[in-house]
């Protein structure tokens, strides 16, 4: 996958080519070409000279193509995820879904831009070329959903999750981020995938903070993570 | 926390951490010219090893950060006692997400 000089490990190589696979592929909701759109978006928003976060692409002249195929709303949506990520609060949220967007459009949309900023920040990071886009998959959107599905703690709907790795003890007992995307099942497991490909494996969370991870410490991989959540303004 | 709140020379008691702080204000933002500073300058410092894995750890909060802040992701209740005092060691406080970030449930 990436070919460099740098020791970058198979679990990497093997999750972000499995993240380009997976935006290629008919999705839950949108379509795979839909999906590879959304992609192309969020890179083309990062790529772009900066618009202030209440700046929606769709009121600047000319940004957007008349014939661009995914809806308005959601290009407005990926760009504000990709480079605004600090100011998204309930009410922008709301300005959205459900009148522009449903909830699981959303949360799909969600996965993806989330994903594709993982790869995009680690290929940009190490001077790497970014993940190729693979050409859009044959398919239609499944719309499977959940049975029971709620809003119960997060603005979107979620569905509990039963993960025993955890503790064995409470296993519907997950953290709240891995429940976030629970409404589109597929992008919560992608985003599992890629969780324990770089940071530390879930039931080992809580249990090992004199462990090494890789080539790192633990509290060097704490580090990294409350700085950069710091810069990205996640009170989570 | 300190190194979290704010960067400089110190490491917070964490090995590199000040170089780590600065690793990851690089990949958040847009100039190739500091993250190849930074690069060079953990290759000289750590091990490409240590860069490959710091860059994948801090790409990887990119996502979560993301999730968490686009879906209203509430506190975790183990989050419900320390919350406050990590929240105000590392500047959180003023966060716009802390507004909509739900409460923990017990």
């Amino acid at each position: 996958m990436y070919e460099s000089e740098l020791p970058i490990r198979p679990e990497i190589n093997e999750t972000h080519l499995a993240a380009a696979k997976h935006w290629a592929s008919a999705g839950t909701w949108w379509s795979a070409a839909e999906r590879i759109a959304i992609v192309e978006e969020a890179r083309k928003a990062w790529d772009a000279q900066p618009l202030a976060p209440w700046q929606q692409p769709s009121s600047i002249p000319g940004l957007i193509s008349d014939d661009h195929i995914l809806p308005v709303a959601a290009i407005d949506v990926i760009w504000r995820l990709t480079n605004h990520v600090s100011t998204l609060t309930k009410t922008w949220y709301e300005s959205f879904v459900p009148d522009k967007l449903s909830a699981q459009q959303y949360v799909e949309i969600v996965g993806i831009v989330a994903q594709s900023t993982l790869t995009d920040r680690f290929a940009d990071a190490l001077d790497l070329p970014r993940v190729s886009l693979a050409a859009p998959g044959q398919g239609q959107a499944s719309q499977q959903q959940p049975d029971d599905a709620a809003v119960s703690s997060h603005w979107v709907p979620t569905a509990p999750i039963v993960d025993g790795s955890w503790n064995p003890a409470t296993p519907t007992d997950v953290p709240n981020v891995r429940k976030a995307l629970s409404l589109v099942a597929a992008e919560r497991i992608m985003q599992w995938v890629l969780i324990d490909a770089h940071y530390v494996q879930g039931g080992a969370l809580a249990d090992d903070f004199g462990a090494k991870h890789w080539s790192l410490e633990r509290a060097q991989i704490e580090l990294l993570g409350t700085r950069t959540s710091k810069v990205n303004e996640c009170f989570y | 926390m300190g190194v979290v709140k704010e960067l400089g020379n110190n490491d917070g008691g964490v090995k590199h951490g000040a170089l780590l702080a600065r690793l990851c204000d690089a990949v958040a933002a847009k100039d190739r010219t500091v993250m190849a500073g930074v690069r060079a300058d953990m290759l000289a410092d750590m091990s490409a090893e240590q860069l490959v894995d710091a860059v994948g750890v801090s790409a990887m909060f990119h996502m979560m950060n993301r999730v968490a802040n686009a879906t209203g992701t509430p506190l975790d209740p183990i989050m419900s006692q320390a919350g406050p005092a990590i929240s105000e060691a590392i500047g959180a406080s003023g966060f716009h997400s802390r507004a909509d970030t739900p409460e923990a449930k017990p």
